[in-house]
């Protein structure tokens, strides 16, 4: 039994079987904790009621039963298409959404190399594939996110809808330019394409994840995968007071549940992308079993939890961004990533080319890297908010017909045109 | 016939097929949309052919393809974009007036 | 048995031409169905002969399987009648594409294929369609214009191209292993990896990328800004909403409605 498992690809097998699981269980309890956060946040009490099978009467377990009655709720939902929508895009739209959003989980190191009978050889890695292009693969597929939005958003025949798939094409493009960027500042301070192999050079140097070396490449990352995962404060797409539901206005049911349930897997498989990249992965110091040469199964199971905790902390950011900031107006949002993300990625890429012509990833001290990373940082902020402060604010919409604001002399406030007995 | 065999066919083919839609079809998208299929058609022959010669030369041409196809993209749309502002139209008959 | 191999090719370029000829969208009666069977006939007759004629060599299923996606995939992205349907059977034609680099050896070119067509080129075809098109199909979508001369063209294109198919060298190529290990500097280490990762070729591209053609490189990257600067000057451009020329006619209905000779 144990042999058959030293067969990488019998072990891959295995190993996607349990993540499915995994990452499912996982996604149904994001929603179930997506709504206690936002509870906490606001201060009110969230699900509380709903129990397993109605066991010790009294009792409801904090609620812990609630991703199970949505899931139920929405598998009894009547499946309903809309008349005039195109129906093959209609019904195939959710499951490109989802099956894209799942597929990323193929390359992400979970625990490092794995020795089943502890003989000191290394049998197996713990990754369903190690392709030499891990990170252009996860490039791709995040690339092909955009299609069951837009898709579903144009067969539902609808013009809210519509205006959400424009919105999200449009964002979603800008920001894949900022993601490239913020990659790049990796592939060039790790020298690897190979997600097992970043991990690794982030341990090899002195333990720095490249977080510490490249806080604002970090940074720059996670909003991006903000945006590409359509989450508040960029939810352009689905904005509710704009749009209706956005994208997905005209889909019920299951079919709706698909798009909700990808939009929560891309997020944990964001998660742990931004993880590897930035945050070393399994890796944490001063935890003995964490290390490159532990391979005993306790070990890969120990970097496993490791990687799911900083997955969990992310993910817990995610929805705390969502319940505290207000949503961007769309020509903000174009700003943001035209005008100033997309300055700072090349910024940084920039120190990152420096940074490795003078050898500094490759040294063996930390205190090089953190010095060169973190000025260079700084420098590259600093000349960022120059150029941006200097360039004028878009002033779009409504505000082109406001008086200008001065904080001397308070303008008087002008009754508008429009304005007739509406209030 | 090794696979690069095939793959030169599957070049042709698709070189041919971009060519029939662009000269067939009468919407301006679709017309750049069998262009791009043109493009894979030489993408796919010149990697079949870097693998004939043994070469990577076949693949790096294949990234300028691929730069080429972009720009291209990027401002034919942006000129699509255009002609449909003024004639609210995607027909290329629309601008046919010229001929007489 | 190479004498006959263009000849074959012939044949499958003729049954295949025939198929694109009657599945074109045409006013009047369809003759979708049967031009549809011609060309999966067409794509069986292609796998055929290559099975017939090729090397045993490994991955030979998934080859014929992707190629047989990207022809029918292009065959539908140049007859389909909707546009937005066009763009996603072109979608299918790149991922099939792509997976008959990977199998080739060529990852990088692969991943890059998928990145920069999937994930933007034809999204930005897709944005526009959704910008100037609500309706499914437009009038000028469904008639096509000489569909015989063009599919005669394409025939002697795709012939001039692919009967130099016989003349190929047979002599078995290097494997795309040795041609990495020609153009790699550094050999990575690889005494610990179990044995499904073998390297790829995306050090090599990179090396080549930087040494060889750092020149074309560089001139591409100043393509690349001047079409950004050139879209911008076109997108930002106004231009007034043109009155008919023909009071007669409704806009969008204006031209020349005769045969091009």
């Amino acid at each position: 039994m144990l042999d058959l498992l030293k067969n990488q690809l019998l072990f891959s097998g295995l190993l996607i079987a349990v993540l499915m699981g995994a990452i499912n269980l996982g996604v149904a309890y994001c929603t179930f904790y997506e709504r206690k956060i936002s509870a906490w946040i606001q201060n009110r009490e969230g699900p509380n009621r709903v129990g397993f099978f109605g066991l010790f009467w009294g009792f409801h377990f904090w609620g812990y039963g609630q991703p199970m009655a949505d899931g139920l709720k929405f598998l009894l939902k009547e499946e309903m298409i809309p008349d005039k929508a195109d129906k093959p895009l209609y019904v195939m739209a959710p499951a490109i959404s989802f099956i894209v959003s799942t597929i990323g989980i193929a390359v992400i190191p979970w625990g490092g190399y794995l020795d089943i009978d502890a003989d000191g050889i290394v049998d197996v890695a713990c990754q369903v594939a190690n392709p030499d292009i891990g990170l252009l693969y996860v490039l791709g597929v995040g690339s092909l996110g955009v299609y069951g939005v837009v898709l579903g958003a144009w067969a539902s025949n609808n013009k809210y809808s519509l205006f959400g798939g424009i919105r999200a094409a449009a964002q979603m493009l800008s920001y894949e330019i900022p993601l490239g960027l913020a990659i790049l500042v990796v592939v060039l301070s790790c020298g690897e394409v190979r997600l097992e192999n970043i991990v690794r050079a982030q341990i090899e140097g002195g333990g720095t994840w490249n977080v510490f070396v490249h806080p604002l490449a970090f940074f720059l990352l996670f909003v991006t995968q903000l945006a590409e995962t359509n989450r508040a404060p960029f939810d352009m797409a689905e904005s509710e007071q704009e749009l209706v539901g956005g994208f997905h206005t005209e889909y019920g049911a299951l079919k709706f549940a698909l798009f909700f349930l990808s939009e929560y897997t891309h997020m944990i498989i964001n998660s742990a992308f931004l993880c590897v990249l930035f945050l070393g992965g399994w890796h944490f110091p001063w935890i003995p079993g964490l290390g490159l040469e532990d391979t005993a199964w306790w070990a890969v199971l120990a970097k496993m939890a490791m990687l799911g905790t900083k997955i969990a902390g992310c993910v817990f950011v995610y929805m705390w961004i969502r319940w505290t900031l207000p949503r961007f107006r769309f020509d903000q949002l174009m700003r943001l990533a035209w005008k100033g993300l997309i300055p700072t990625g090349l910024g940084l890429v920039a120190l990152a080319v420096v940074m490795t012509y003078f050898g500094i990833p490759g040294s063996e001290s930390v205190w090089p890297k953190l010095i060169w990373g973190l000025g260079g940082n700084a420098a590259v902020l600093f000349m960022v908010v120059l150029v941006v402060g200097m360039s004028p604010a878009g002033v779009t919409g409504r505000q082109a017909n406001m008086p200008p604001i001065s904080l001397l002399s308070p303008a008087k406030r002008v009754p508008r045109a429009d304005q007739g007995t509406a209030n | 016939m090794a696979t690069e065999g095939q793959l030169v066919i599957l070049g042709a083919a698709l070189f041919a097929m971009g060519l029939v839609g662009f000269l067939t079809r009468r919407n301006l998208i679709i017309m750049f949309l069998c262009t791009e299929l043109m493009f894979q058609g030489v993408l796919v022959n010149l990697v079949a052919m870097g693998k004939i010669h043994g070469q990577l030369d076949g693949q790096v041409f294949g990234v300028f393809l691929l730069a080429v196809a972009a720009v291209e993209a990027a401002v034919a749309l942006g000129l699509v974009v255009l002609l449909f502002r003024r004639r609210g139209s995607l027909a290329p008959d629309v601008w046919a007036i010229m001929q007489g | 048995m190479n004498a006959s191999l263009p000849y074959l090719i012939y044949a499958l370029f003729a049954v295949g031409g025939a198929g694109i000829y009657l599945a074109l969208p045409r006013s009047g009666r369809s003759t979708a169905v049967p031009g549809s069977i011609l060309g999966l006939a067409a794509v069986g007759m292609f796998v055929a002969v290559v099975a017939k004629y090729a090397l045993p060599s490994e991955g030979a299923g998934f080859s014929y399987l992707f190629s047989a996606m990207a022809l029918i995939g292009a065959g539908r992205v140049v007859t389909h009648p909707k546009a937005v349907y066009c763009v996603l059977y072109f979608v299918l034609v790149i991922i099939s594409v792509s997976m008959l680099l990977v199998l080739q050896g060529a990852e990088f070119l692969a991943i890059a294929l998928i990145v920069v067509y999937a994930g933007a080129i034809l999204v930005t075809y897709a944005f526009v369609l959704m910008l100037s098109q609500q309706s499914a199909s437009v009038p000028g979508d469904v008639r096509s214009r000489e569909p015989f001369l063009a599919v005669l063209a394409g025939f002697f294109t795709m012939a001039c191209i692919a009967g130099q198919v016989g003349d190929l060298p047979l002599a078995a190529a290097p494997s795309s292993e040795q041609v990495i290990r020609l153009a790699q500097h550094g050999e990575a280490d690889q005494a610990v990896m179990p044995e499904m990762m073998v390297d790829g070729n995306t050090a090599a591209m990179g090396a080549a990328l930087m040494t060889k053609y750092v020149v074309t490189l560089e001139t591409t990257g100043v393509l690349l800004l001047v079409a950004l600067v050139g879209a911008m000057a076109v997108a930002k451009k106004r231009v007034p909403i043109e009155e008919s020329p023909d009071p007669e006619k409704p806009l969008g209905q204006v031209g020349r409605e005769a045969a091009p000779f």
